[in-house]
């Protein structure tokens, strides 16, 4: 499928061979601008391939954008006895289904109220409602779902995951690779309109992960170099090179909670530094300082430091750190004379942190306990 | 400085709103600068056409063929911004509801912002004139410096009727198809395209009160005939434009305060 | 103590007329006999001083909206008195100011010209707004090929990027993905440090117990609560009733009584039992939580106990408790085993939380911890020339 772009032509599926068997429930994933919702609007007959064919048979159903179907000058209910024609109800199915589509968008009054008087949130809910009527053979779902608040994802999730149940066929384009792995049994991963893996959700999402990550590594460092890097505050000292290392040596920024990190730095000075004593804090995106622990207070006396290529290491162990950006600042304090003392030197680097995949909370770290559960009798006696 | 309830900061917003829409409308797309300028001249040469050419239609002053298209434009081009300023009012605040939902501002400079957009029609037909009565060895005299409260009282009539249509479409949404009809109306009882002794003589002394014709004929005279416009027709259309704004405003500000039932 | 007060509202109250253009000008000349209005709000009084944020929770239509709009002067009320200290900025709605053609940085650009910023600052500003939004090659692009999370990043780096007295915030904080939602709190916050106040309208209780000191709980309406962030999110979530308490904890007054003291870093265990009248499995958690940081940590995946009806006697271990923070809250929870893919809930058979009205709250005294970070961990620090570890 070839666009027509300003300076050329853009290919946005290239040579793309692919058949999907009933039953089959397949996940689509790359980067922006893969070609993954090209694909979907091709297979959907809204876009027609410049070469080659497309065989579909049945009927096909897509959850693309939310809230276009809704028309502004009727109420709620109006809109639902619409929508539901448009699928071909019957009004007694219509009538059987309308309550279940009230109570789902849970907008109160405002269901008989023209749907211009809506929040942008109740919009999203009754569109989201609507999809009730759909009962789909083929369903293509291009995921967009972050309207409302969480309650709501929560229960959009789970109407999705109902109406993939129903339907016979499911591609679903999306960037989560958890709901890929949840709801999907194949996976393609597209990228610059080609088909570069397709294997099982498992497989490809984790490839997938793997590829991504170093890209994410590139960008970070790119992002975010206005706040990275040394910052000296006496021009004899010098914190270089902060590092952050794993099992085989390799450095990263970007890391996974249970994985074990190594820290390193690298301190030079020309005038010996005495009593030293050094900082290492993370800082979430939200500004949670969530760890600031120093040497001193983990119970180490740093002896003086002089000269240059002074090595030092923290021994992280496994992460347990939940998902999210963090900012590591290591910062080096102590005396150069009477006159100079206190902070010397810091460091900043940011580093991102991910979940494992089977993990579905996302606190902001996780603690080891072990819950035991003894049972002391068979029913409610009185003891 | 306060004038009718608005201070300098209304100004600017004014101007800024202006500049959007014309940043929206014409300079988001090629098409749209085309547009901008052949949309007018196509009017133009429409109308130049029919009743030059097939209808034959003289007018004393004019024998050949391109004077007639001359005093026709310099009649037209005005009409035009009347009518572009007529349509862009009416339909200000429901264009800008996203705004009016949300920001806090004075909803009234909304149509004086959308008035001011027929610059672009008037200033592509205009210029176009220009061209012509250069061609025609007929060059500018001084007193084309009436040109310019000729706008002003015409900008200001235009938002004085602008405030009203504004504040009503937003209840009666139909309104527009209604303007546009009635506007079209008023144009063929107008001498735009025919000499005035052509209407009957009843008429010919009510036309006097005809804004349209208080707002075309001075451009003749002044560009054309290189004589001052008629002055009791200009206070005419100062003191109703004046009136029409004192009245459009207090009614828009009346009106505003519902404008949230429809928007 | 004087304090200095922002924003005032009293005894607000703002109705819509329903109708048509007739019953408009008939209620313009006072016949109003007949006319259905519609209650936004009705008799609504608070003050936010300088320096806070009040938070307005609400279900949908409560009114949360129209209160922004006529706390922000974009509705007059139709009795009562609204006064602000300054000019407020607002984010309202997504998706003003019209045309979509403009770019990420044209939008900025417009933005800054319509509120009369100095022309030398833009493109600094500009440039802050960029870096922000995080929206690299995007902010040359044009504003339609945005989606919904980008639009509203854009949109609150650019209202935030001009300091802000007076901000009134409509359920912005949602829409965006965590990592953005990270770093709007944080301007927020930031703004708030300096002096800023405002409301903000918002359905994310938990994070609105960060931000906000003081919440409102409105319905249909009126307010129907005003208090401290903690008791108001206990009574909007309203929990109690749909505990089914099928499965529920025995002798909870005995585990909720009076604070527990912890020692960081050391073992932690609590033990308590369970009833359970159903044979199906059910699950605990647990949870450490830190509600006024809207910090959570995690400390256990679903354990499920599948050993049909009777009572269980449940213990707990932490073999390093990790929060060194003064005070936390221990949230247990038990509900219905969660189905793959499943996010969390609070509802479920039972729970002992701080959203429930009861939790068991952890504190800890010691001052020979150091009082800033939030996590526990011994760390092995190393030097590779000679250093003493001396523990």
């Amino acid at each position: 499928m070839d666009f027509p772009v300003a300076t050329g032509v853009k290919r946005a599926v290239d040579n793309v061979s692919l058949s999907i068997e009933h039953g089959e429930r397949l996940g689509i994933i790359g980067r922006n601008g893969a070609g993954k919702t090209t694909l979907l609007q091709i297979m959907a007959g809204l876009l027609r391939p410049t070469s080659g064919q497309l065989d579909v048979s049945g009927r096909v159903n897509c959850v693309m954008t939310l809230g276009v179907g809704l028309r502004e000058e009727m109420t709620g209910r109006e809109n639902i006895y619409v929508d539901g024609e448009l699928n071909a109800k019957t009004r007694d199915e219509i009538d059987a289904l309308q309550d279940d589509i009230i109570a789902f968008a849970d907008i109160g009054e405002f269901i008989d109220r023209p749907v211009r008087t809506y929040s942008t949130g109740m919009k999203a809910r009754l569109a989201f409602g609507l999809i009730t009527f759909i009962e789909p053979e083929i369903l293509l779902i291009d995921e967009a779902l972050s309207a409302g608040d969480a309650e709501f994802g929560r229960k959009a999730s789970k109407k999705i995951r109902d109406l993939c149940d129903r339907g016979k066929i499911m591609i679903l384009v999306s960037h989560s690779m958890q709901a890929i792995r949840d709801m999907c049994t194949r996976c393609i991963w597209m990228e610059n309109g080609q088909i570069v893996m397709d294997g099982s959700s498992e497989e490809v999402t984790e490839a997938y992960r793997e590829a991504v990550r170093k890209t994410d590594e590139e960008e970070m460092r790119v992002r975010f170099q206005r706040r990275v890097g040394p910052r000296s505050y006496h021009p004899n000292c010098k914190i270089e090179k902060l590092e952050f290392l794993d099992t085989t040596g390799a450095s990263r920024l970007v890391w996974r909670t249970d994985e074990e990190m190594l820290i390193r730095f690298v301190i030079s000075t020309q005038t010996p530094i005495l009593q030293p004593d050094l900082k290492l804090s993370f800082e979430k995106l939200d500004g949670n300082m969530i760890l600031e622990n120093t040497a001193s207070g983990d119970g180490y006396h740093l002896s003086t430091i002089s000269g240059p290529q002074n090595i030092f290491e923290i021994d992280f162990g496994k992460l347990q750190f939940g998902e999210d950006t963090y900012e590591v600042q290591i910062e080096l304090s102590g005396m150069l004379s009477e006159e100079i003392k206190g902070s010397l030197a810091s460091y900043c680097e940011v580093i991102k942190i991910e979940k494992p995949f089977d993990c579905l909370d996302s606190p902001a770290y996780f603690c080891p306990v072990d819950i035991r559960a003894e049972k002391l009798s068979a029913a409610s006696g009185d003891m | 400085m306060q004038l009718f309830g608005f201070n300098t900061a209304d100004g600017r917003l004014i101007i800024n709103l202006f500049k959007m829409s014309i940043r929206d409308h014409y300079l988001g797309s090629v098409l749209g600068l085309v547009w901008a300028v052949l949309n007018p001249l196509f009017l133009l040469g429409m109308y130049t056409f029919v009743f030059g050419f097939v209808v034959k239609a003289k007018v004393p002053g004019a024998e050949t063929t391109f004077a007639f298209a001359i005093w026709l434009i310099s009649g037209f081009v005005p009409y035009m911004a009347v009518a572009e300023a007529l349509s862009a009012t009416a339909n200000s605040v429901v264009a800008g509801s996203g705004m009016v939902k949300n920001v806090v501002f004075k909803s009234e400079t909304l149509p004086y912002a959308a008035a001011l957009t027929a610059v672009v029609p008037f200033i592509v037909g205009m210029g176009f004139l220009f061209i012509l009565l250069c061609i025609d060895g007929n060059f500018p005299t001084w007193h084309i410096i009436f040109i310019v409260p000729l706008i002003i009282i015409q900008f200001v009539f235009l938002c004085g009727i602008g405030l009203f249509l504004a504040a009503t479409t937003v209840f009666i949404r139909d309104i527009t198809q209604v303007i546009s009809t009635l506007i079209m109306l008023l144009m063929f009882f107008t001498p735009i395209f025919y000499p005035i002794d052509m209407l009957p003589r009843l008429i010919q002394k009510i036309t006097f009160f005809n804004p349209l014709y208080q707002m075309t004929q001075p451009y003749r005279d002044v560009i054309l005939y290189h004589r001052l416009p008629d002055f009791a027709g200009f206070v005419y259309l100062a003191v109703v434009a004046l009136l029409l704004n004192i009245f459009g405003l207090k009614y828009f500000r009346k009106l505003k305060g519902y404008f949230e039932m429809k928007m | 103590m004087s304090e200095q007060i922002d924003i005032e509202l009293s005894s607000v109250r703002k109705e819509f007329l329903i109708g048509s253009f007739s019953d408009v000008v008939r209620d313009m000349f006072g016949i109003s006999v007949n006319l259905k209005r519609y209650r936004a709000l009705d008799n609504v009084s608070f003050k936010v001083p300088r320096g806070e944020l009040l938070g307005v929770l609400g279900r949908n239509g409560a009114g949360k909206s129209t209160l922004l709009r006529v706390a922000g002067g974009i509705y007059s009320p139709d009795s009562g008195k609204v006064s602000l200290r300054t000019n407020p900025t607002a984010l309202l709605e997504m998706g003003l100011y019209g045309n979509q053609h403009l770019t990420g940085r044209k939008f900025c650009e417009v933005f800054f010209a319509f509120r009369d910023v100095p022309k030398k600052e833009v493109p600094k500003l500009v440039e802050d707004v960029r870096e922000f939004t995080e929206l690299d090659e995007y902010f040359d692009e044009p504003i339609h090929t945005y989606s919904a999370g980008m639009n509203a990043r854009l949109m609150f780096g650019v209202i935030t990027a001009v300091s802000a007295e007076i901000v009134l915030l409509d359920e912005i904080l949602s829409v965006g993905d965590q990592h953005f939602q990270g770093k709007s709190y944080k301007r927020l916050m930031n703004m708030i440090s300096h002096g800023s106040s405002g409301i903000l309208a918002t359905h994310d209780w938990f994070t609105a117990t960060r931000l906000c000191s003081k919440i409102v709980i409105l319905d249909r309406g009126s307010v129907e609560f005003m208090g401290s962030s903690l008791e108001a999110v206990r009574k909007y979530l309203n929990l109690a009733p749909t505990l089914t308490r099928r499965v529920f904890f025995q002798n909870r007054e005995q585990l909720i009584r009076e604070p527990v003291t912890i020692i960081p870093g050391t073992p932690f265990d609590l033990v308590f039992e369970v009833e359970s009248t159903i044979d199906t499995p059910f699950s605990i958690r647990i949870a450490l939580e830190i509600p006024r940081i809207a910090m959570v940590v995690l400390i256990s995946n679903e354990h499920i106990v599948s050993c049909g009806q009777g009572r269980y006697r449940i213990s707990l271990h932490i073999p390093k408790f990790p929060i060194k923070q003064r005070e936390c809250f221990l949230s247990l929870f038990i509900h219905e085993p969660r189905r793959p893919g499943e996010a969390a809930t609070r509802e479920g058979y039972d729970q002992i939380s701080w959203t429930s009205g009861d939790s068991i709250s952890l504190i800890h005294e010691d001052t020979s911890f150091v009082s800033t970070g939030i996590i526990h961990r011994r760390l092995a620090w190393r030097q590779l020339k000679a250093m003493e570890p001396c523990t």
